[in-house]
């Protein structure tokens, strides 16, 4: 069960039409390192974690990376949803104009739709959390890429905000690895 | 390549308690976090963490 609330995590403020920022961040909408893909592989791989404190570590997180998937759609809509036609010919977002005009469509920044093939569920709660943290650092790493590629200053903020909360869930991801680490542990003597 | 010098090194290496005792090899290990140091909480939605341990801001490489 879920609560929607109707406002997003953080703000988002943009101040320009920028079509070919648009293509590069949706990278982080439906790309392999993305918030769609970290959402569904946390709530995916949460049923079978072996403690609740676990469980509730990929609940929540997985939760918060729906948010910013909310917060990465609404950047990449402001960014061109006031564009005319002659403004997108040219642009890297004529692409997924000519397809999706201006609905935010899952793909990353090269056009390739979102799989499932991007994240795993492998029946073993270690191999599970390290693919975590893998994914928070990449996730990190696309922000830095994307940081420095923009130049509208409300884009910057929202990414700064995003990419700090991948620094925090890797922490968070490693302190669930110790819980469920230490409970392998504790079964093997009791 | 800079390797440690044993002679250097004390005789027991202080463990911070936020590590476990018997660290195991083949393991990945995080050090639990000190809850301490929070920032208020317009500046902590404004970092995008209520923890001063945890904020690692990026420098920007094109300013």
């Amino acid at each position: 069960m879920w609560i929607y609330e109707k406002k997003l995590e953080y703000p988002v403020k943009v101040s320009t039409c920028n079509p070919s920022l648009a293509a590069m961040i949706i990278e982080q909408f439906g790309g392999a390192d993305g918030e769609l893909a970290a959402s569904l592989r946390y709530l995916t791989q949460r049923w079978a974690m072996p403690t609740n404190q676990a469980k509730a570590i990929l609940t929540d997180i997985g939760t918060e990376e729906l948010a910013h998937w909310e917060m990465i759609g609404t950047i990449v809509y402001q960014l061109t949803k006031d564009l005319p036609e002659s403004k997108i010919v040219g642009t890297p977002f004529e692409a997924h104009y000519v397809n999706h005009g201006l609905d935010v469509y899952p793909h990353n920044a090269a056009g390739v739709p979102f799989t499932a093939t991007y994240f795993n569920a492998k029946g073993d709660p270690i191999a599970n959390l390290h693919e975590n943290m893998a994914a928070e650092q990449k996730a990190r790493a696309t922000y830095e890429h994307l940081i420095s590629i923009s130049d509208d200053p409300g884009v910057i903020d929202a990414l700064r905000f995003l990419r700090q909360r991948e620094v925090v869930h890797f922490q968070r991801f490693g302190e669930a690895l110790r819980i469920v680490q230490e409970y392998q542990d504790s079964k093997k003597f009791f | 390549m800079n390797m440690p010098n044993p002679k250097n090194m004390p005789k027991q290496i202080p463990m911070p308690m936020y590590m476990p005792k018997d660290i195991k090899l083949a393991r990945a290990y995080v050090p639990n976090q000190p809850y301490e140091r929070l920032f208020p909480l317009d500046e902590a939605l404004k970092k995008g963490t209520l923890f001063a341990n945890l904020y690692q801001p990026y420098d920007r490489r094109n300013q």
